[in-house]
């Protein structure tokens, strides 16, 4: 995962901002002042505090229709005389590229590649990006490479999952439970697949559950589409679905501490962990929540002996049966 | 007079005006250049490439046929974002690639580049998302440095060391399992490197910001798709024989495992597989109850790490 970003109050992060919004406002007469908040991810009081700042700018020096008009009518968002900036501003090279990796990135996932619609935009925004800055695009296009597919047998599950989800059709699979270590079949509505650190995961209704399900991608053993329509619940959020990334995902379960070897390390990169102190004997405790113990069981097992279950103590002698259980087939 | 609302002025002022303006008109027009000279000078450069940052294209010509001054100006059709005229599925795509770059976070520039293409983040029955977590600080600087070819440095933390000083000529940017590297040429080490960007300990810094042109070249052939191992095994790769519950051994076919019968009477099935990366195989038998048959030797440093984690547990 990376650091956390710190909220950009730059002004060059405000200017940007309002260089977009302006136009953005104007395109969408009538917008509210909760569609304008929510389509720039900010709150009221920063939108209050734009459209003041707004109100003062212009064009030097102020003749009549020189100055921005910029104030919150009722529930509305006004901005008038702003013609000057009825247009955004171009793409910045970094959006540019940004925005070409990761359609190219994206382009690759067969589910993606075989609806077209993905390289014809990216066809469209290359036809209109200025000549240098195509260029420096499309030379760091070589030198970055994303790969989205995972593992092939993931690849195949997914690309069966996210067709079913596009076209609004229910799946039989076959899903590899971790807690017990057994393949179970079930129906499910596949509201959304997505990636988060790593890995692919289904989120949807489960029929077997009769529960909302979180499912990751490299268990679902086989996938078999059917003829069944669903539909997604009124007002789900696709982007707070498919952003349940790092911690969240494991938020509320029980909380469990390893102290960590250096070989074992990675682990605090790789799970969403809550937090980590150095111990005085140079090994890395962590503490991380789960809903499944015996997730966690198998994790220690399989870092075996460089990660030492510490606390609670049913951790331990989880850990300590199913050491002994396995040993027992290497008894001979 | 705030920097946002001088820059917002000059910018409508430079859009605007029909003729190049010059530094003192600029000046006079603009509240907040109260500076002159050469601090006037410098402080309009600052902006003026601040705005280039921003996309914004603070453009300079004569202001008369004699050339004896020049002026700015901003050309409306080299600021506006040319429309796009994107179909509702082309739109979908494209706001899909832009919320994989801007990823989990809440930047306002991403936010800002989504609005330029009139990108609804929501729009679509999308049904698919990633997370390529792009729009990272620390991503932006090696972008920029992978594109500019310029050598950076860095406090780069290893697993289980102490973070050290780190000079690289950054060749490409990796991500792999959704974890990001970036690769290139370790100064210090005289060798190909791959850095995870999670374990990069302190700020990127070009080391020679202020030159023009790039510092190294990227050695012809190199390709960045085939830096890091990949999920493929080569031919001919050492094989392991193990045995497994029938639910692990299913996954593991998937993953080009092959049964060498059917499951025997305790149900267990044998499999044979490659051996590929040592650790991995034996992190996957013990961490699945799977028992390792063959070879000898990872049978034996199996049934050591076991030993090893009961004796610490009981």
């Amino acid at each position: 995962m990376s650091p956390a970003r710190t909220p950009d109050t730059s002004a060059a992060g405000r200017l940007q901002r309002l260089l977009a919004l302006v136009p953005w406002v104007l395109d969408h007469p009538g917008a509210t002042v909760d569609e304008v908040c929510e389509r720039f991810e900010m709150t009221r009081e920063t939108l209050i505090a734009d459209l003041e700042l707004l109100y003062v700018t212009g064009v030097p020096p102020y003749g009549p229709g020189d100055l921005m008009e910029a104030w919150v009518d009722g529930d509305k968002v006004h901005i008038g005389f702003a013609d000057w900036f009825a247009r955004a501003p171009r793409l910045t090279w970094r959006e540019a590229a940004g925005l070409y990796l990761a359609g190219r990135a994206l382009d690759t996932l067969p589910e993606v590649a075989e609806q077209g619609a993905l390289a014809r935009a990216l066809a469209k925004l290359e036809a209109v990006l200025p000549a240098d800055q195509l260029g420096r695009v499309h030379e760091l296009a070589g030198r970055v490479s994303v790969d989205l597919e995972g593992d092939p047998a993931e690849t195949t599950s997914r690309t069966e999952l996210a067709r079913a989800a596009a076209t609004g059709h229910r799946v039989q699979i076959e899903y590899w439970s971790a807690s017990r270590g057994e393949l179970t079949r079930r129906k499910v509505d596949p509201w959304l697949v997505f990636s988060a650190s790593g890995h692919w995961y289904l989120s949807g209704w489960c029929h077997k559950a009769v529960a909302e399900r979180l499912f990751r991608v490299d268990r679902v053993v086989s996938v078999r589409p059917t003829d069944e329509p669903f539909r997604r619940p009124a007002g789900f959020d696709p982007a707070a679905h498919g952003e349940l990334g790092g911690a969240e995902l494991f938020a509320g379960g029980l909380e469990c501490e390893l102290d960590l070897h250096p070989a074992a390390e990675w682990v605090a990169d790789y799970f969403p962990i809550l937090d980590s102190e150095r111990r005085p004997d140079g090994r890395l405790r962590v503490r991380l929540a789960t809903h499944q113990l015996s997730w966690l069981v198998r994790l220690v097992m399989r870092l075996a002996p460089d990660a030492e279950p510490v606390s609670p103590p049913e951790l331990r002698s989880a850990v300590a049966e199913a050491t002994r259980l396995a040993l027992a087939a290497y008894a001979s | 007079m705030r920097k946002v609302e001088r820059l917002v002025n000059l910018i409508a002022l430079l859009l605007d005006t029909r003729r190049p303006l010059t530094l003192d008109q600029v000046a006079e027009l603009v509240p907040g250049y109260e500076a002159s000279g050469e601090s006037l000078r410098r402080m309009f450069e600052r902006d003026k490439e601040e705005l280039r940052g921003l996309g914004v294209p603070v453009e300079r010509a004569p202001i008369d046929a004699w050339g004896s001054e020049e002026g700015y100006f901003i050309d409306p059709e080299a600021y506006g974002m040319p429309e796009l005229d994107l179909a509702p599925d082309e739109r979908a795509a494209l706001a899909l690639a832009a919320r994989a770059w801007s990823g989990a976070t809440r930047d306002p520039a991403a936010v800002a580049g989504l609005a330029k293409l009139d990108l609804d983040p929501g729009a679509g029955p999308d049904a698919l998302r990633a997370n390529l977590d792009g729009a990272s600080p620390l991503l932006a600087v090696l972008l920029e440095a992978v594109s500019g070819r310029k050598r950076i440095v860095f406090s780069y933390r290893p697993p289980g060391r102490d973070a050290a000083e780190r000079r690289l000529d950054p060749y490409a940017l990796v991500n792999r399992r959704g974890t990001w590297y970036v690769v290139g040429h370790d100064a210090d080490r005289e060798a190909l490197r791959s850095f995870r960007v999670s374990r990069i300990a302190s700020d990127v810094r070009k080391l020679r910001p202020t030159s023009r042109g790039p510092d190294f070249e990227v050695p012809a052939g190199f390709d960045p798709g085939k830096v890091l191992p990949t999920a493929g095994e080569p031919e001919g790769a050492p094989m392991a024989l193990v045995r497994a519950a029938a639910a692990t051994a299913r996954r593991a076919e998937l993953r080009g495992a092959v049964p060498t019968g059917p499951p025997g009477h305790d149900g267990l099935v044998t499999l044979r597989l490659p051996v590929g990366d040592r650790d991995g195989l034996l992190g996957w038998a013990t961490g699945n109850r799977v028992e390792i048959v063959e070879p000898a030797d990872l049978r034996a440093e199996a049934r050591r790490r076991l030993e090893a984690l009961r004796a610490m547990v009981t």
